[in-house]
């Protein structure tokens, strides 16, 4: 009935993916208590910017993936950089939406995939499992956006400044069917889980555990908190560590199981007991960005989240800056919409 | 197959949002916000469904200061929001950091106090391009009141000054004579924002933050209308050429164009998204041109003047990047000049609504603009506390006066026989100026 796997083992799952968003929110409220907000921003950018140049060690570092997806790999990158000029040419709000939707788009769908991976580790889950996670994800995540109050005031005050006034009572509306919607998808997903089990598939319960700890952290900083910047710092403590963990250990398991001889040039930084050697790559990597794209720290990453209210896009913005932060964004959601298939086996030989 | 159909859902997911995004921003729903000046005042129009929905929150607190702050200037109600709602430990609002410093240095708070108060802010957001309130505030006094209401007016022809004071006192000077007269408006009305004068009528407008406009007849020292329709305070007032139509601009983005014969009677004009913050009438009453927070301009056509028969066709102008402070029409209509508080004064054309000269030359915002007699000079003023005289067919800087104010230039209008222009600053001051000899 229970079967429990694990993404990398029962103590680093506990560190890295069970407890992280705890960690996470912990460190968001200390930086809340000790730091000015500019510094908070710069604390979610050491994350943020890393977890980037992770992406590209994993789409671009091994050889069988730039066979595999050699046109993508190279085609995409260009036509992202093409769309993200003409956007800040003549469309820079809706390249802005774009890049808002997709970011949570992504968000949800790297919770969504480690919980695809507790399942195929632990073996279990049914056909129709998938489908129902998926929706549990969007649905949550969704009633999250739409009740949260951090999150309230930010949708009123864009349906505002769009000519489209909602009262007190229609806001409340909306909110009650969220919850309502919410709470009837959680009755059929026990339901589901029920008829699983006795149709014999068996549950991964380190899967809701998961599950219930990322939810948790997204909800209890966007419903006790009146900072942005607080729920920012906790999210991307809890998505780009993880990120950035399960690259590193999904190389690592690559390049562990060639031959000396056939490993990529990427196998130096993924080496048992040379972890420093990938941090101090990554905070390089952060550091050489920041110098490329010459802007103050509140400029990006934290530009998106706080949406319309704090983003300016004046002369001082460079547009090439503007481009080099936009297009790491969307190259990263693009290459991470298909490098990690959980169902492809060759995938599933690094997990 | 299961994938092509998940594909492809997401796929028509984010065409349908690029296409909102992409309607919205040809319909100029997207638009930035103005971030370098305060002109979010908490007056913003969601303030209310926030603070219903969510009462005991900082931003709430933040509202209900700003509100204080702008609306009933009520500095200790104010900073005992702010400071509420900055106990919660809120990093990231930089409105309210930058409102608070503002408020304790208002209130004539101990230094120390203030000191920690900017520290803060700055410390904060370290790259804000606001300017230090310490500096600013004895500078530019007019934009801690709501928008760009000014609490006097000086007549077209710079014959008469109107000061607003306590209990709904309006007191008229003639700086030329140094006559002096006083009008009380009603005590409900409670006037406090001044507005403009039709010279033609003698009549002068004046209005308060609720969103009603009085009109008072100069001469004869009365009230003759009374125009109740802004749902939000009004910002600008300016009576047509004849004098038979008033137009005036508020904070609910509207334009209401009246007619003072029958005072209940107004058209409304919408388009603006951001409050309206200037109007100008053309010479010949045709057209009206108005100014928005967001530094847009729009040019109203009203074929004959006329309210019954006006046109909703308008030509939007863009360029300014901050909030347009002051209109005005040449006199033979062709151009229209812009100011505002991004530092630049405009001239533009009026038939095709192109630039046609950009005028760089105030190290501070610019907040009045007036064409001589035979607009063949333009003379500005602005919160650096001079004024400058343009050439208009070269939109060259001909004459710079320095240091003319020291609280800031408010107004400025030439004499009729071009002789001369009269500006007041922002302490109530008013005093002449000469015009350099014309080649």
């Amino acid at each position: 009935m229970f079967k429990t796997g694990f993404i990398l083992g029962r103590r680093d799952d506990l560190i890295w993916f069970l407890l992280m968003p705890f960690f996470a929110v912990a460190v968001a409220l200390a930086c809340q208590h000790w730091l000015s907000a500019i510094a908070m921003v710069s604390v979610g950018l050491c994350i943020t910017i890393p977890h980037h140049f992770v992406t590209w060690l994993r789409a671009y570092g091994t050889k069988e993936d730039w066979q595999r997806w050699k046109l993508r790999l190279i085609v995409g990158p260009v036509v992202l950089f093409a769309l993200v000029l003409a956007g800040l040419t003549w469309a820079p709000w809706t390249l802005f939406l774009v890049l808002i939707l997709w970011d949570h788009q992504h968000t949800i769908m790297q919770q969504y995939g480690f919980a695809r991976i507790y399942d195929f580790k632990a073996k279990s889950g049914g056909l129709r499992t998938p489908r129902f996670d998926l929706s549990l994800f969007w649905i949550l995540f969704v009633n999250l956006f739409v009740t949260a109050p951090l999150f309230t005031r930010f949708w009123v005050r864009e349906l505002y400044r769009w000519n489209l006034p909602v009262s007190v009572a229609t806001v409340e509306i909306i909110q009650t069917v969220s919850w309502c919607l919410t709470g009837l998808f959680l009755c059929f997903y026990l339901i589901h889980i029920i008829r699983s089990l006795r149709s014999g598939d068996s549950v991964n319960p380190i899967k809701f555990v998961f599950i219930g700890s990322s939810f948790f952290l997204w909800y209890f900083t966007s419903w006790h908190t009146d900072s942005i910047l607080m729920y920012g710092i906790a999210h991307r403590l809890m998505h780009g560590l993880q990120y950035i963990v399960i690259v590193y250990w999904y190389l690592r398991r690559k390049q562990q199981s060639r031959d000396p001889v056939d490993r990529d040039r990427v196998a130096g930084l993924v080496q048992p007991g040379k972890v420093l050697r990938f941090v101090a790559a990554c905070l390089v990597y952060a550091v050489l960005y920041q110098l490329i794209v010459g802007q103050p720290l509140e400029r990006f990453g934290f530009g998106v989240v706080n949406f319309a209210g704090q983003f300016s896009y004046d002369e001082t913005f460079a547009v090439y800056a503007e481009a080099i932060i936009s297009f790491a964004g969307v190259t990263h959601y693009y290459l991470d919409s298909f490098i990690w298939k959980v169902r492809d086996e060759r995938i599933q030989e690094g997990l | 197959m299961r994938l092509l159909k998940q594909s492809s859902l997401l796929l028509l997911l984010l065409c349908v949002a690029i296409g909102v995004a992409v309607v919205l921003e040809v319909r100029g729903r997207l638009e930035q916000p103005q971030k370098n000046l305060p002109d979010r005042t908490g007056l913003a129009d969601e303030s209310p469904v926030v603070l219903s929905l969510f009462p005991n929150s900082p931003e709430s607190d933040y509202i209900r200061g700003a509100n204080a702050k702008f609306l009933r200037y009520d500095l200790a109600e104010a900073r005992r929001y702010f400071e509420r709602a900055i106990s919660t430990g809120i990093k990231s609002h930089e409105d309210l950091l930058y409102d608070y410093a503002v408020v304790l240095f208002l209130s004539g708070a101990d230094s120390a106090e203030i000191d920690a108060a900017v520290a803060t802010w700055r410390k904060n957001a370290p790259n804000s391009t606001r300017l230090d309130p310490r500096e600013f505030i004895p500078r530019f006094p007019e934009w801690l009141q709501a928008g760009s209401v000014r609490p006097m007016s000086l007549s077209p022809d710079g014959r008469v000054f109107a000061i607003a004071g306590d209990g709904g006192l309006v007191t008229l000077l003639a700086p030329a004579s140094g006559d002096r007269a006083s009008v009380v408006t009603p005590p409900d009305d409670d006037v406090q924002h001044l507005f403009g004068f039709a010279t033609s009528r003698g009549l002068f407008a004046a209005g308060n933050s609720e969103g009603l406009v009085v009109v008072l007849d100069v001469k004869n020292l009365k009230v003759t209308n009374r125009l109740v329709g802004h749902t939000a305070g009004v910002l600008c007032a300016e009576f047509s050429p004849k004098g038979m139509l008033c137009a005036t601009g508020s904070l609910d983005h509207t334009i209401r164009l009246w007619t003072l014969d029958t005072d209940d009677e107004s058209q409304l004009l919408t388009g603006h998204t951001r409050p309206v913050s200037s109007l100008s009438f053309s010479p010949n009453g045709n057209r009206l041109a108005s100014g928005c927070w967001d530094g847009s301009i729009r040019l109203w056509n009203l074929k004959r003047g006329n309210l019954k028969t006006h046109t909703a066709e308008t030509v939007s102008i863009k360029g300014h990047s901050a909030v347009i402070t002051q209109l005005a029409f040449s006199h033979y209509g062709k151009w229209l000049a812009s100011s505002s508080r991004d530092g630049l004064v405009r001239i533009w054309d009026v038939s095709t609504g192109e630039l046609r000269h950009e005028l760089k030359g105030h190290t501070g915002p610019v907040s009045a603009v007036a064409f001589s007699p035979n607009d063949r000079l333009l003379v500005t003023g602005g919160g650096d506390n001079s004024v400058l005289i343009w050439d208009t067919t070269h939109g060259k800087l001909i004459k710079s006066h320095e240091a003319v104010s020291t609280e800031g230039v408010s107004a400025v209008a030439f004499t009729p026989d071009g002789s001369r222009i009269i500006v007041s600053d922002f302490t109530g001051s008013v005093g002449p100026l000469n015009v350099p000899r014309q080649q």
